[in-house]
């Protein structure tokens, strides 16, 4: 079991880290699990569902990912498998809690390199992804996995930079100037466009690629812990800080640091990082003396960063020193032709995985991908791509091929919520909540709010197969609020 | 509780990473455990919510210390896997008992040293 006292005297991840995907939903055990492995030497990301983790996978692909089968959104074998399809080189380790032997041979059938009951010993923890990590590096491969894809990668096909539209030139263009400059550079978009992606092409194509590109996404780290994050602490600066850690900046030294959600950051912190900006020092935790590093800040955000500072949530003069080049990552349906040559490129990848014989898209088709909105952009084609190979068996996508949700929205653009750069939630994952719940606006007209909202919560639900974490997620609420709702709908029933 | 808890785990497992993480990670356990409970409380006969939700109980209790719980939760698990629905709702009450002393365990310790 974890125990702190077995905890190595080590500085957590430096430059080149190894990098680690931990996919884990129970949040108390990402926390332990992530704070294990950083303090180990490893550069930990985290997800909480499978999607996530495909998504965050496919965006960056890691050599060692940790995955906890028991996933409130899908089976963990299946994503051992989905993993090992893109990357069969990659270390998978199993976590559960389920230490059935034949569960273990399942998960090593589906392909998977180790298998940990919980809860394990923190010294066998740390020696599985050690040992794991030694086999990537063995086969020559190690790390540096974890970087922007060559050209020969495999995954190439499904990046969103797949596309020949003017306006993706000019986002081309861009990049390859600004990429040699330590000019700081500003990536604006909606999700789903590539942000990330293109933040390591700018790493990628710089003098630094050699370095560390270190990515933090300040919306996903708790406020009171991103201090630490970024700038790290000193031994002895609080109770528990039994080694000098150092923090993200730190670690990008000689390299990139990447700020994700740049606008969700605390105003304290803001007022840390300008410092950090304006004199190229760090001061952790604790520390009286500052460190110099040499880093090249590039951070992006799918909000409005200018709207932010004028709603008083972002510095002016902080905006002002980031907002140097900026780079706007177009939504999918400003790219023209793109979204055909994306989805002509993910079929044939898709069903070279799966096995099957596609011959393209139907004329008909074309034309509706070409008419379609594409509010979750490229991420929402690929998982359409992947839902028709998945589902049909080969020969010409038709449309009677198409997942009903997207028909349901062809057939209904006005359940369509048109994205700005302000949207906080997944404009996808919310129009097909609305669809699936297929709410009668009329209906709902003039009833009182509480009753508009059970009926909401009562078919999302339904849709979700009675799974309150996948509703709850569905509804962006936590479990535990909805689970008091329902709890205090069933004590109170409405009267009928 | 001393024998049910194993305390000497569960200080090593907060003094981690200093009293900000101390502070988050009894505020998720409490979120974490307070969610399950909730969960085998509205479960019913629903099998495939027990062997879920007893299945975050054997991680999150076993990590902690939570000696009692555990062993209830590996027992509640394997009966959940094996479809016992007489043997799951006689044990189910027990179980929750002990998981709401865990629950109030962590809280006094939210509310005490883990804040910040």
């Amino acid at each position: 079991m974890m125990k702190s006292t077995a905890i190595p005297n080590k500085p957590g991840p430096r430059g080149n880290a190894p990098s680690v995907l931990l996919i884990e939903d129970t949040a108390s055990l990402q926390l332990v699990y992530r704070k294990v492995l950083t303090d180990a030497g490893f550069a930990v990301r985290v997800a909480g569902t499978a999607s996530a983790g495909m998504q965050a996978f496919t965006t960056q692909a890691a050599p060692v990912v940790l995955l906890d089968l028991g996933l409130p959104d899908r089976d963990g074998l299946e994503l051992i498998r989905d993993i090992l399809t893109l990357r069969d080189d990659t270390k998978i380790i199993v976590i559960t809690a389920n230490g059935s032997i034949n569960r273990a041979v399942e998960a090593m059938r589906a392909g998977a390199h180790e298998f940990l009951v919980k809860p394990f010993d923190e010294g066998r923890f740390v020696s599985a992804v050690k040992q794991a990590m030694q086999a990537m590096q063995a086969a020559g491969k190690g790390p540096r996995l974890a970087r922007v894809a060559s050209a020969k990668d495999p995954m190439q096909v499904v990046r969103p930079f797949l596309g020949s539209s003017a306006v993706m030139d000019r986002v081309h263009g861009k990049i390859a100037l600004v990429a040699n400059s330590m000019a700081t550079v500003f990536i604006t978009g909606e999700s789903g466009t590539g942000k990330e992606l293109c933040a390591l092409a700018v790493h990628d194509n710089s003098a630094r690629a050699a370095g560390p590109f270190i990515a933090l996404n300040c919306g996903a780290i708790p406020h009171d812990l991103l201090e630490s994050e970024v700038f790290g602490h000193v031994k002895g600066s609080f109770t528990g800080a039994i080694a000098d850690r150092p923090g993200a900046a730190t670690a990008a030294d000689g390299g990139t640091l990447f700020l994700d959600e740049i606008c969700e950051m605390a105003p304290a912190l803001q007022t840390k990082l300008l410092r950090f900006l304006q004199t190229s020092t760090v001061l952790p935790v604790g520390a009286t003396r500052p460190q110099k590093v040499n880093v090249r800040i590039v951070c992006a955000t799918n909000r409005d960063p200018m709207d932010a500072v004028r709603r008083g949530l972002f510095r002016e003069d902080l905006y002002y020193r980031l907002f140097v080049v900026p780079i706007h990552m177009p939504p999918l349906r400003d790219r023209g032709n793109d979204v055909i040559e994306i989805a002509e490129a993910a079929l044939q990848q898709f069903a070279a995985e799966e096995g099957r014989q596609f011959d393209g898209l139907s004329p008909e088709v074309v034309d509706q991908f070409r008419r379609h909105p594409w509010p979750g952009n490229v991420r929402q084609v690929l998982n359409v791509i992947r839902n028709i190979v998945v589902l049909n068996p080969g020969g010409l996508v038709t449309p009677q091929m198409l997942p009903d949700e997207l028909t349901d929205l062809m057939e209904r653009p006005d359940l369509i919520e048109r994205p700005d750069l302000n949207a906080r939630q997944d404009v996808q994952d919310a129009a097909l909540t609305r669809v699936a719940a297929k709410p009668d606006l009329e209906s709902l007209l003039g009833r009182p709010l509480a009753e508009v909202e059970r009926l909401i919560v009562t078919a999302t639900l339904a849709r979700c197969g009675g799974s309150v974490p996948k509703a709850a997620h569905s509804l962006d609420l936590s479990p535990s609020t909805l689970y008091r709702k329902l709890q205090g709908w069933a004590d109170n029933p409405p009267s009928p | 509780m001393t024998e049910s808890f194993d305390e000497d785990r569960f200080a090593a497992l907060l003094d981690l990473g200093g009293p900000d993480m101390a502070a988050e990670l009894t505020r998720r356990l409490d979120e974490d455990l307070t969610n399950v409970g909730l969960a085998l409380a509205m479960a019913h006969a629903d099998r495939a919510v027990l062997q879920a939700q007893s299945h975050i109980l054997v991680s999150i209790a076993g990590t902690i210390g939570a000696t009692r719980l555990f062993q209830l939760a590996k027992q509640f698990h394997a009966l959940a896997v094996q479809g016992e629905s007489g043997g799951l709702a006689a044990a189910l009450p027990e179980l929750r008992r002990v998981l709401n002393d865990v629950i109030l365990r962590i809280k006094s310790d939210r509310f005490g040293r883990g804040t910040a």
